[in-house]
């Protein structure tokens, strides 16, 4: 089993923008997802635990080793899959596999081949693995960021924002391509997508301004709504009215109408019918801190 | 709108460092060039028009830099950010995006440049003086250049790179439209015979003609309009607008109007789209074949060091010399080699097409090649570090722990394997050359060792430029450090800036100086030594970048700082080792030291001394140690009227002296910083009375030193005019200083003037001639020639020993040894030897015919040949300084003269010139025609040896040939006489070659059209009768009475006109 601990992890950037602050973690096998708006930090603690930055103070404990301090220890068993990745020109697939292979230590030949091309499979590559990779489109760019991830022995992987402009389609591939690794190891998954998190994720914690405001399953936050959300659709004029008087969770257009989901513990004036509390309501109650 | 853009650029270039530091670079470099007299031209001011169109123009060529730079960054900034899309679709209007893009590239390489000619002008203020060296300070020279030459040239440049920038949208071809425009240039001034080019050589008017139309920098006009004018005018005129000059300034400023109205035309806001090959998107599922399992992996040990390091050197590689920006690259270098090779091949109007041997093969690339490596290395260096960065693969890369050592070696090895790759094709063009040229004998172990020469140099530069970027931890700063470095360091203008001492050189290449004969002889013990240094200074650089690793100073541990123990020791030992030996004195104190030998020793001159009589010496050579000693002894007489009590000995500082001494002398001071041993007679020294001194002295060519020109104790070759070096007597006037403004800034009194053609002589005149007998040993294979009559040859000790005897020669004589050829013949009882490398027979049998010509031309026009031998034996190009000499019985050619390709059809016959022009020194001048040193004795032999080669080769090739022959002088006299200064024949100085050799061969050719062949043959016939050793020796005044004696009344003014004018 193993454990990815972060303790106290604090980071200022130079500017004064407080990208995380005294964030507390725990992260066992699984998948795990971290969501959060844009700019909630997110990718600020993904690059601090892959050894990219440092923070200015707490710890991070991968498997009980100070990976702060030894961030090999880390690296040699990690699979990182950044938000936004170029490539050298005209390397083909398999020869940037093998590129990287060999920097994750993947010292025996014939192993290497038969994992690069495994994958390559996996992630349905194999017919364009002698093609540039520069030339692929969004999603196979993708995939193929997940066979480098998956290069090697990792026990843990982090995937920052994976399906950001991926179409739908790409996007389930994806998330199938995800949801089949993640077993007996960590995966994080960054994003700010409350679907994916829904789709793929048991455990989960939400950041946002460097803060950590929840963490745990999901299911239990569900449950912990339950009956408390409400909704109803109204005038589009009438919304600043009704946000003085409710906690509006969310609003959603629908043909020109606006439907509103509203927190409460009771319905409130009966004029909101009961709807059943799903983990965008988790997301966006957590963010207003409506709790 | 245009305002506010030019605003936002401003906003944006004003916080960045590298943009005030090249504001400052060229300030600097102007103040640099402003002050310090770098290139003079004799008789031009330093602030004459001629002068500033000459830095100006050169310096144009720099703004390349500024214009580059600022096109990379702001007309692919967009690109580059990705911020295409949001600009395109505002509602800025092409035009203003155009005006304002090109105006603020254009405004700053101006800018930059108005800030270079502010320092040029504040540096000449601060030096300019009364002396003759400076005119009147007129800022309309300036201002002239800076438009008719300048900003027409930026002008075009910048239209060029831009265009390239706004049509490419690539770095690369932007920064390799710069090196284009600069191989054009470059090209051009090979074939326009620009003073820029080394060793340029004279073209011909059509060349010219075409240059001057086509150099986009204005500067084969510049050269072609003034290149017949005086020095006054060259000081005191700016350029006309008229002619080619005009021609050309309109025809760039038009080109680059044209240029700009097209890419204005076809300029769209359209994004750049660099995937076009995209492939479609593959979502068929596969059948699987392989099974992923996790794969144990292993990060250390040395296996893994070392996959790393060849996995990084495969990508970068790969993606490197894919791009097309690489094979244009490639293409650009082989085109300016090709270039530089075709102009090399073709020695000029002067000289017929060269053998393409390898030697002249791999010249052509140490010449080309270095600077084109040096900017590839610049910028692959740089670019190699911050690739994976821009790319935006870092992230993906750095997540992984691999070595920062093994990224470091690998990025440097990929450097290496770019330089080694360019180096290879280069020889591969050379060794295709000679196949086209029909001289397919190929030297594949001369070629091989440029990977050494040039590929090591190289490659020290390009782990310099990495281990900066490292250390600096910014693209552009480390740049342009790096660059800077290597200026000074590297580059010839570093040299010229006074940075000429081995310790601040860095990894400077080999020379273009391969020899076909001796290869590069001792310099590649030189470069051993000098690299050793560089490469500790590198390595030293290395071991601090790889310290400071994503580390910032003060995070790293003392203790690691250890490690830069090994490379300060490397660098202290071998920087030791240099300082040590390096002996060579700056020119200053050179000149200093001559001005002291002169106070000190001036009273000897006119102190009565003894003349030497007789030299016999032992001269022991070691080609293959670089080194000789030498052993003997002279007689000296009294031949003065006086008794002689002192006498001062003076020897060359450049050897080792052992032993000097005499037993009728007692040595009284030995002043070894001027080399002067003083003597005090035992017993006073009656005239007639002789005295034989012993001495004793070595020489060897420490690498580090290089050599004098007529010392080369190369391994094969050699050549050596000994003489210099042997002790001598009484003040030697060749250690004063001869410049008269160096002696006026030194307030040294002005020289004694030269002796007037008319000043009497003493008589009888003392010729100071000696009978010379030497024994000289060479090494086994080798043979060795000297002057006069060999009277014994034989080998003993594995060494073989020549014995050569002359009489009654002057006190200059020299010796050679090489692996000679030899063929033999004779003309009449003469015996006629040729000795030559024997790859260079090619020539062999024309030079015995036109030997033989000669030799029959003049024993029957001017009298009989004194020796009975005549030699004619090549050395190495290692000695500079003559194309051929001639001795005593010997005449010495250079292989690059001697190794020509003869087309009997067109160009001159350079071995009939050489062998006419030197064979016919032993009538004119050595031991028969030989004058005392005053106004006028240049022409008594040189000019008489013109004459006689003119009208052999007359004989030879026909009329036509000689008149081409005379223009060719005309045209060269003209072309160098604002320089030299129009002196008459007769009282002209012996030094000014262009009068004596060039206007001397014209004027005798109106002279043989005024009074014919035999009348002047006639003439010279009696000068030589009346006038040759041991007779009372003749000035000019003489040949011209000789010449009116032989012609009529009426030709006499016309006579003395041709030398009096």
């Amino acid at each position: 089993m193993n454990s990815l601990k972060i303790t106290n992890l604090t980071k200022t950037y130079d500017n004064g923008v407080k990208a995380l602050s005294n964030i507390y973690l725990e992260i066992e096998n699984g998948m795990f997802g971290l969501l959060g708006p844009n700019g909630a930090g997110k990718s600020t603690l993904m690059k601090t635990i892959v050894g990219l930055q440092q923070p200015d103070s707490g710890g991070i404990f991968f498997n009980k080793e100070n990976v702060i301090e030894n961030s090999k220890f880390i690296k040699s068993q990690l699979g990182y899959l950044p938000q936004d990745f170029g490539v050298y020109p005209n390397i083909a697939a398999y020869d940037l596999l093998n590129h990287l292979a060999i920097l994750k230590g993947l010292n025996n030949a014939t192993t290497r081949k038969e994992q690069i091309l495994a994958l390559l499979e996996k992630t349905n590559l194999s017919k364009h693995k002698n093609k540039a990779v520069s030339t692929y489109s969004g999603g196979m760019r993708q995939r193929f960021g997940v066979a480098q991830a998956l290069l090697g022995n990792p026990q843990i992987i982090i995937v920052d924002e994976p399906t950001a402009g991926l179409d739908p389609e790409e996007r389930n591939r994806f998330n199938n391509l995800l949801s089949e690794i993640g077993e007996n190891i960590i995966v994080i998954l960054s994003t700010h997508l409350v679907e994916d998190v829904r789709n793929l994720c048991t455990q989960m914690t939400i950041i946002n301004k460097g803060e950590l405001l929840l963490s745990g399953n999901s299911e239990q936050f569900i449950d912990k709504l339950k009956g408390k959300v409400w909704k109803k659709q109204i005038d589009k004029n009438e919304l600043v009215a009704y946000q003085n008087q409710y906690k509006i969770i969310s609003t959603q257009l629908q043909a020109g109408k606006l439907n509103i989901r509203v927190f409460a513990n009771e319905n409130p004036q009966n004029v909101f019918a009961p709807i059943e509390a799903d983990l965008e309501d988790v997301y966006f109650t957590t963010l207003q801190k409506m709790q | 709108m245009l305002r506010h853009l030019l605003l936002f650029e401003w906003k944006f270039y004003s916080r960045k460092i590298s943009f005030y530091l090249i504001l400052l670079a060229f300030f600097g470099l102007g103040l640099m060039t402003g002050t310090s007299a770098v290139i003079s031209f004799p008789n031009i001011t330093y602030n004459s028009p001629y002068a500033i169109n000459f830095f100006l123009g050169l310096f144009s060529l720099a703004s390349l830099f500024p214009i580059v730079l600022m096109a990379t960054q702001s007309l692919l900034r967009e690109k580059d950010n990705r911020f295409e899309q949001i600009l395109y679709a505002t509602p800025i209007t092409i035009r203003n995006y155009f005006i304002s893009r090109f105006s603020l590239v254009f405004g700053f390489a101006v800018f930059t440049f108005l800030l270079f000619l502010i320092g040029y002008i504040i540096g000449h203020l601060l030096t300019i003086n009364n002396s003759e060296q400076w005119g009147v300070f007129h800022l309309s020279y300036y201002l002239h250049c800076f438009f008719t030459i300048v900003l027409p040239n930026i002008f075009l440049c910048t239209v060029i790179v831009c265009c390239t920038a706004w049509f490419t949208k690539n770095k690369m071809f932007v920064y390799l439209s710069g090196l284009g425009i600069y191989i054009l240039y470059m090209v051009v001034s090979i074939f326009s015979n620009s003073p820029f080019m080394a060793g340029s050589v004279p073209v011909s008017e059509s060349t010219m003609n075409l240059s001057a139309k086509i150099d986009l920098f204005g500067m084969a006009a510049f050269f072609e309009q003034t290149q017949y004018w005086t020095a006054l005018q060259r000081n005191t005129t700016v350029l006309q607008l008229s002619g080619n000059f005009l021609w050309n300034r309109i025809g760039v400023i038009l080109l680059a109007f044209l240029l700009l109205i097209a890419a204005y035309k076809f300029f769209k806001f359209k994004l750049t789209n660099q995937q076009k090959k995209k492939i479609a998107i593959a979502n068929d599922q596969e059948t699987k074949k392989y099974v992923y399992n996790k794969t144990a992996t292993q990060l250390s040990g040395k296996g893994y060091f070392f996959s790393t390091i060849l996995s990084f050197l495969k990508i970068d590689l790969k993606s490197t010399i894919k791009s097309i920006p690489f094979v244009v690259l490639v293409v650009l270098t082989l085109f300016m080699l090709g270039m530089e090779m075709h102009g090399a091949i073709n020695g000029g109007i002067r000289l017929p097409q060269y053998f393409v041997t390898t030697a002249l093969m791999i010249n052509a690339i140490s010449a080309t090649l270095p600077i084109l490596l040096l900017l590839a290395m610049l910028f692959y260096g740089s670019e190699l570090v911050w690739k994976s960065k821009s790319l935006n693969f870092s992230s993906i890369e750095n997540s992984i722990s691999f070595s920062n050592v093994a990224l470091f070696i690998s990025k440097f090895v990929t450097l290496f394997f770019i330089s080694i790759l360019l180096i290879f094709l280069c020889i591969v063009l050379g060794v295709l050359f000679q196949f086209i040229y029909n001289y397919p004998i190929i030297d594949f172990k001369a070629y091989l060792s440029l990977f050494y020469y040039i590929g090591l140099p190289a490659s020290l530069c390009g782990l310099l430029i990495i281990a900066l970027q490292y250390i600096f931890k910014n693209k552009y700063i480390a740049l342009i450090i790096a660059a800077a470095f290597l200026v000074i360091t590297n580059s010839l203008l570093g040299n010229a800036f006074g940075f000429s001492h081995p310790l601040t050189r860095f990894a400077n290449f080999m020379p273009d100086v391969y020899s076909d004969i001796a290869g590069f002889s001792y310099l590649s013990k030189a470069f051993i030594i000098k690299m050793f240094y560089s490469f500790s200074f590198t390595l030293l650089l290395s071991v601090i970048a790889i310290l400071l690793f994503e580390k910032s100073l003060k995070k790293v541990k003392i203790k690691s700082f250890r490690l830069l123990l090994l490379p300060l020791t490397f660098l202290f030992s071998s920087g030791f080792l240099i300082f040590k030996n390096y002996h060579k004195a700056s020119k200053t104190d050179q000149l200093t030291w001559q001005q002291q030998y002169e106070e000190k020793y001036k009273s000897y001159q006119k102190k009565p001394q003894p003349s030497i009589t007789d030299v016999k010496t032992n001269i022991n050579l070691f080609p293959q140690k670089n080194s000789y000693n030498v052993t003997g002894n002279f007689i000296m007489v009294n031949k003065t009227k006086f008794e002689i009590s002192e006498i001062l000995i003076n020897t060359s500082n450049e050897i080792i002296w052992n032993v000097i001494t005499s037993s009728k002398l007692i040595l009284e001071k030995k002043d070894t910083e001027f080399g002067q041993y003083l003597f005090k007679t035992k017993q006073k020294m009656l005239p007639n009375d002789s005295i034989v001194v012993s001495f004793d002295f070595e020489y060897e060519i420490h690498p580090i030193n290089n050599h004098q020109s007529f010392n080369a104790i190369v391994e094969n070759g050699a050549f050596m005019r000994i003489s210099n070096y042997f002790p001598k007597i009484g003040y030697n006037l060749e250690n004063e200083i001869g410049d008269e403004l160096e002696r006026k800034n030194r307030k040294m009194p002005l020289q004694d003037v030269l002796t007037k053609v008319d000043a009497p002589l003493e008589n009888p005149y003392n010729y100071e001639f000696i009978n010379f007998d030497a024994i000289i040993s060479t090494a086994a294979n080798q043979t060795a020639i000297s002057v006069g009559d060999l009277v014994n040859s034989y080998s003993k000790n594995n060494r073989n020993y020549f014995h050569y005897k002359a009489e009654n020669i002057p006190f200059r004589f020299a010796v050679s040894t090489a692996t000679y050829a030899i063929q033999k013949s004779n003309y009449n009882d003469i015996s006629i030897e040729l000795l030559y490398e024997p790859k260079h027979n090619q020539n062999i049998t024309h030079l015995m015919k036109s030997i033989k010509n000669t030799m029959q031309y003049c024993e029957t026009n001017f009298g009989k040949y004194p020796y009975k031998t005549i030699r004619f034996a090549e050395i190495s190009s290692f000695t500079k300084g003559f194309a051929a000499t001639a001795y005593p019985a010997s005449v010495f050619i250079n292989e690059k003269q001697f190794h020509v390709k003869l087309d009997q059809e067109e160009g001159l016959d350079i071995i009939n010139e050489l062998a006419a022009h030197e064979l016919s020194h032993q009538w004119w001048g050595n031991a028969q025609l030989n004058s005392d040193y005053r106004e006028g004795s240049g022409v008594l032999t040189e000019t008489l040896a013109q004459y006689t080669k003119l009208m052999i080769y007359k004989k030879e090739h026909g009329k036509d040939k000689m008149m081409e022959m005379v223009k060719l002088y005309q045209n060269m006299y003209d072309s160098e006489k604002a320089f030299s200064g129009e002196e008459a024949l007769f009282n002209s100085n012996p030094g000014n070659a262009n009068v004596i050799y060039n206007k001397g061969l014209v004027n005798m050719y109106e002279l043989y059209l005024l009074i014919g062949e035999e009348k002047i043959n006639l003439a010279l016939k009696n000068l030589l009768a009346k006038y040759k050793f041991p007779l009372q020796p003749a000035t000019t005044l003489n040949l011209v009475e000789e010449l009116k004696l032989v012609s009529d009344k009426s030709e006499s003014i016309k006579i003395e006109v041709l030398f009096k004018k």
